[in-house]
């Protein structure tokens, strides 16, 4: 898992630990939505997807969400291909959230939690060595 | 002074003499011209006694210096004024078609005379009948036009280019060869009365010992301003006592000779250092001023370089690089004790409305916010690609903030004013304001999602959204090396 890249963003809260979890939240939960549905320009209807309030998401909800991620693996076991590294990027963000002694998403929590989630499946493959464009696909 | 400065000081150097200081191209860049070959016996003549029309064609828009005489065009002093400087008709751009384009100049039936939309009725009563009035013209010459207009029109009715803009002008047949109304001693006689009118004050200022606001000295005939900018209004009265219009020359006086080389200034300014594509619908100015004396051979050889630059872009790639690297052109001038005023305005009709003004812009600022984008292009979209400029990042706000303001143009117009201010600040070198651009960005991503028909433009919004941010808090956290 490479996270080196998190270094070079200069957001202060993408510097501690709770925003680096906050944003890989994003990505795993982006790279699973992703996931449930045929192609990335159905993601609006993925069910993931329809449970987030962009914008307004607090950390209560955020960490139901990841908690609920081994349940969604297990019932998309047949499609979600690469379940190892989701679970393990997901094991990653909630470690670090965890680090965050329950401080709330907020404005810059939200923004990052977007902007992981957006982007997640090129985030994705950042992490786990693949190069932009090589997905799974 | 600053901003002001600056524009005296461009026209002080090169702003030229006599009339052209007050003269500016008819369009703004490319076009065409239909000519009016007025038949008079002689065209030197200080009344032209014109007898019709010998021959009507359509040529294209030349925009080399030397035709700015020729052309001897000035905006109207208003939309609704009765009279032009030039006999100059602005048509716009024509319809598709022979038979539309007949209707768009002589009316829906034909009936000009009664017509006030169409653009022959215009042409008689706002432009031809001043000549007339003011014996420019000898007596029943504009009607003379009008009927060889209305005979011979229909030959060049199959040359108009609906996708150019189109005006009407009016010289006369020498030999075979046009005459533009600058080359008509007449229509210069004219121009020149107009103008004197157009430029005299109100005469409010007798009795009163004022001096030139810009250099200082006494004058028994100063102006106002606003003969130069339109945005130098004086009908506030509530937000600057003593602008009351009985007293208008005397809030911001400027002399005969200092209007003559503001003018000059801004028609210079508007030819070579003004933008029209970094801001849609909006002109962005970039007017450098030397630091201390301006008349100094550095400073006009900068100026040169930094024309010329700008102009080499424009040569390489016809309209394309140019306004891609207006700002990227402007950041290569650190170290010559250079600084820029920025002024970004929007014709409204008749008004200017300036939404942006930052005065005392050195390079090195453009050039340390042009690194900080780059460093955050490279961090976000990686090497490859063609991002880097500060022209880009500049769009690139605009364009974002407009994706996430959505369909309402309330909304956009909202979003636009808070990308100016972004811009501004970031050009003054002050801190940008993250927090609330996060804010705004949080509350806009459900409605940008669920309006959006694409999911690849919503990511691609969220990326430069992302980009935006983290530019911001790397701008905002200079270090002791940076500019201040």
């Amino acid at each position: 898992m490479k996270l080196d890249f998190l270094d070079e963003f200069k957001d202060p809260y993408m510097q501690t630990p709770v925003g680096r979890g906050v944003f890989l939240a994003g990505v795993v939960l982006g790279y699973m939505a992703r996931c449930q549905v045929e192609g990335e320009k159905d993601i609006a209807s993925a069910p993931l997807f329809k449970q987030l309030e962009f914008g307004r998401l607090n950390m209560k909800a955020l960490k139901k969400l990841l908690a609920r991620v081994p349940q969604l693996l297990a019932a998309y076991r047949e499609t979600m291909k690469y379940s190892g590294l989701i679970a393990a990027l997901a094991a990653e963000a909630n470690g670090l959230i965890l680090k965050g002694e329950n401080q709330e998403l907020g404005v810059d929590g939200n923004f990052a939690f977007t902007t992981g989630f957006a982007n997640a499946s090129s985030y994705f493959w950042k992490i786990f060595g693949k190069k932009d464009g090589e997905t799974t696909e | 002074m600053g901003f002001l400065q600056a524009i005296w000081a461009l026209g002080d150097l090169g702003g030229g003499e006599g009339l052209e200081p007050y003269l500016k191209f008819p369009l703004e860049k490319e076009g065409r011209v239909i000519r009016v070959y007025l038949d008079v016996p002689d065209p030197e003549a200080e009344v032209l006694d014109v007898r019709g029309v010998a021959r009507i064609d359509v040529a294209h828009f030349q925009p080399e210096p030397e035709m700015k005489l020729k052309y001897l065009y000035r905006d109207r002093v208003g939309s609704a004024s009765t009279w032009g400087f030039t006999p100059i008709h602005k048509l716009g751009k024509p319809k598709a078609g022979r038979d539309k384009n007949r209707e768009y100049l002589l009316g829906k039936k034909g009936d000009w005379r009664r017509d006030k939309d169409s653009h022959f009725f215009k042409i008689r009563n706002k432009l031809l009948l001043e000549y007339e009035a003011t014996g420019t013209l000898t007596s029943g010459s504009a009607d003379r036009i009008m009927a060889g207009l209305e005979q011979k029109i229909e030959a060049v009715l199959d040359d108009l280019d609906p996708k150019q803009s189109h005006i009407v002008i009016f010289g006369a047949a020498k030999g075979g060869n046009f005459l533009y109304p600058g080359e008509i001693p007449a229509f210069v006689a004219y121009f020149r009365r107009k103008l004197a009118e157009a430029l005299q004050g109100r005469g409010c200022n007798k009795g009163e010992r004022l001096v030139c606001a810009i250099c200082g000295k006494a004058s028994g005939d100063l102006t106002g301003l606003k003969k130069v900018f339109k945005f130098s209004t004086d009908d506030k009265v509530n937000f600057a006592p003593g602008l009351e219009k009985e007293r208008a020359e005397a809030s911001f006086p400027i002399c005969q000779s200092c209007l003559e080389k503001m003018s000059g200034g801004r028609e210079h300014t508007e030819r070579k250092l003004a933008n029209a594509s970094i801001l849609p619908g909006m002109r962005l100015w970039a007017i450098p001023e030397a630091v201390g004396e301006a008349r100094t051979p550095i400073f006009t050889a900068l100026l040169k370089n930094i024309e010329a630059n700008l102009e080499d872009e424009h040569l390489q790639s016809p309209g394309e690089k140019r306004e891609e690297r207006f700002f990227t052109q402007l950041a290569r001038q650190g170290d010559t004790g250079l600084a820029f005023h920025f002024v970004c305005w929007e014709r409204n009709n008749a008004q200017e409305l300036v939404h942006l003004m930052v005065e005392d812009v050195p390079p090195e600022r453009l050039a340390f916010l042009e690194a900080r984008w780059s460093e955050t292009v490279r961090c976000l979209f990686g090497w490859d690609n063609d991002l880097r400029s500060l022209d880009s990042a500049i769009r690139s706000l605009y364009v974002t903030l407009s994706r996430f303001a959505g369909k309402s143009e309330a909304d956009r117009q909202v979003f636009r004013d808070f990308a100016l201010k972004v811009i501004s600040r970031m050009l003054q070198g002050e801190k940008l304001p993250v927090a609330a651009y996060k804010k705004i960005i949080n509350a806009r991503t459900g409605k940008l999602i669920f309006e959006s028909d694409s999911w690849s433009s919503v990511k691609e919004s969220i990326l430069f959204a992302h980009a935006w941010a983290e530019f911001m808090i790397r701008v905002n956290d200079r270090g002791e090396d940076n500019e201040a």
